[in-house]
């Protein structure tokens, strides 16, 4: 659907040389979400601006939507081929001087369409948005869910084929966040839209996304599939983004403040394949006699299937133990030995 | 009641016509002139804002030249201007004197000034909001139409009262070319001949159209404010 390559974006400010997105080339399948995640200054946002030009890729760099090879359309293609392309942003961007109701009209307008076909449009969107009764307010009257769900509204307008998401939820909170995006899940398995997030926040990608691009310093540092992205992280930024929602190395920090019993061993389990559940520590005690005694345990959902692991103290016969570990090695299961008794 | 007003203001009674014709004229330079500048400084405005550095149609030419014409003018002060402009009055609307002669100084001393106050009017548009009109497709006219000026009415109203108020000032300054008007009307009675009644009651008149302006632009701004 969306096919990036050789994409560069430097900017010149005075004698510094800036370059915000370094030889990146990603492919968004039809009707997928695709997450580009990445701390502040990552270079993300200059990257999903280069989907719909608002920020132009440096020479040699092409950008593909749906077939069109959009980097060489002229400024009015370009416009006409921007209405396929639509984006909300993480300050919402709403007019303030137009109500609800304006606001999902503005793109309908100046396009041929007759004002009792747009006002229909608009409505049926706002009911799919669920803001059929707030359509004579003004953005200032509303939360800041309901600006981005006006938002959403606004973008869809056009019957966009791609729909892409700016820090969409980075200025809401929790709960509003969570409502934002159970909308845009409904919204690519009802109209098959294509959606690319661009976000900080673990939640988001672990919540919404099929696959997902790790952005560091300009770069893509790894792309691919959500879960095995998380579940096995290459690079130290993915992995800094799974402790921003997984306790599990924590333990580091305790670690030596655990008392151990001669012959115990303090061990990390990590879950790094689909499918892994809790009763695989069960069957330690069960199969090798070995007691578990789980100190605490972390397991967050990532597309559905759990990720993180436990740590316990693992007490019994030496060579129980150790034949118990390396059962576990061959059950998409990573075990480490933080510390031995 | 006639009596009265006789007793307080002499002067200002025995020549009602003469007041009147000279507030007429203020209302015609104010209006003819301000009008013009009205649509110049908007279009010149916008063409600051549009041509600025990360602009949406950024020109580092035609912004910095239109940038220094407006600061040259800007900083003539308009007594000069008034005797300067004398030639180019002749040539643009075929006379230097009298009211008509006054307009062309008075446009070129207000749009400078005018053109600054709507560029920064426009550039209190968040440019999110010209992101995302860029991003739904807009062309740079729809743009300029649909979000700058559409979005900034209040603020453009409130310069326009700033402005129109400054002009007139400048109407009373353009009575020393002979172009009337209730300036002229202040010093040739009030000033050289000392009755001091008219020059009151001429500051009032003056109070009473500032009042108006400002009452009329704030109903705007209320109106178009949300």
């Amino acid at each position: 659907m969306i096919k990036l390559s050789n994409i560069n974006k430097t900017y010149y400010r005075g004698k510094n040389v800036i370059k915000a997105v370094q030889n990146v080339n990603l492919e968004i399948r039809e009707g997928e979400i695709f997450g580009v995640i990445g701390f502040s200054g990552a270079g993300k946002s200059t990257l999903v601006r280069c989907i719909n030009l608002l920020e132009r890729p440096d020479e040699g760099g092409s950008v593909i939507v749906d077939g069109v090879e959009i980097t060489k359309l002229t400024s009015k293609q370009l416009r006409e081929e921007r209405k396929e392309i639509s984006m909300i942003f993480q300050h919402f961007n709403l007019m303030p001087s137009r109500t609800v109701l304006e606001n999902v009209l503005y793109p309908l307008a100046y396009r041929g369409i007759p004002k009792s076909e747009q006002i229909k449009k608009a409505m049926s969107l706002l009911k799919l948005v669920d803001l059929e009764d707030r359509i004579e307010n003004y953005p200032r009257q509303l939360s800041g869910g309901q600006k981005q769900r006006v938002a959403i509204a606004r973008a869809l307008a056009s019957d966009p084929k791609v729909l892409l998401c700016d820090e969409a939820t980075s200025a809401l909170d929790p709960t509003t966040t969570q409502e934002i995006l159970a909308l845009l899940k409904k919204l690519n398995e009802k109209l098959g839209i294509t959606i690319v997030v661009i976000t900080h926040e673990m939640d988001v990608v672990k919540e919404l996304c099929h696959r997902v691009a790790v952005m560091e310093n300009g770069k893509v540092v790894e792309y691919g599939d959500t879960f095995s992205i998380f579940a096995n992280p290459s690079c130290e930024i993915t992995k800094r983004f799974l402790r921003a929602t997984s306790n599990l190395s924590k333990i580091d920090d305790i670690a030596d403040k655990i008392d151990l019993n001669n012959g115990e061993v303090l061990v990390r389990f990590t879950y790094i394949g689909k499918g892994v559940s809790e009763p695989v520590l069960s069957s330690l005690t069960s199969q090798f006699s070995v007691i578990v005694n789980i100190i605490f345990a972390d397991v967050t959902l990532i597309g559905g299937n759990p990720i993180g692991g436990t740590v316990a103290i693992l007490s019994g016969d030496k060579s129980d133990i150790e034949k118990a570990l390396n059962s576990l090695d061959s059950r998409n299961v990573k075990v480490e030995v933080i510390r031995r008794g | 009641m006639v009596d009265l007003l006789k007793g307080i203001i002499p002067n200002v009674v025995n020549k009602p016509d003469e007041l009147l014709e000279s507030i007429n004229q203020t209302f015609y330079m104010l209006s003819v002139s301000g009008s013009i500048a009205f649509v110049l400084g908007l279009i010149l405005g916008v063409v600051l804002i549009v041509t600025r550095p990360n602009g949406i149609l950024e020109n580092k030419f035609v912004f910095s030249m239109l940038s220094y014409t407006i600061n040259t003018f800007r900083s003539i002060p308009f007594v000069i201007l008034l005797a300067a402009l004398i030639p180019f009055s002749r040539m643009i609307v075929g006379t230097a004197i009298g009211t008509t002669g006054a307009m062309v100084p008075l446009v070129v001393g207000t749009v400078p000034f005018f053109s600054r106050q709507i560029e920064s009017a426009l550039s209190s548009i968040d440019s999110g909001l010209v992101e995302a009109a860029q991003s739904m497709g807009s062309s740079p006219l729809g743009i300029i139409f649909r979000v700058y000026l559409k979005e900034s009415i209040p603020h453009i109203v409130r310069v326009t009262q700033i402005t129109a108020i400054s002009l007139i000032g400048l109407t009373a300054m353009a009575g020393a070319i002979g172009g009337g008007g209730l300036g002229d009307f202040a010093i040739r009675y009030g000033h050289q001949r000392g009755q001091t009644d008219v020059t009151y009651v001429t500051v009032l008149v003056i109070l009473c159209i500032v009042a108006f302006i400002q009452s009329f632009g704030n109903l705007i701004i209320k109106k178009s404010s949300h």
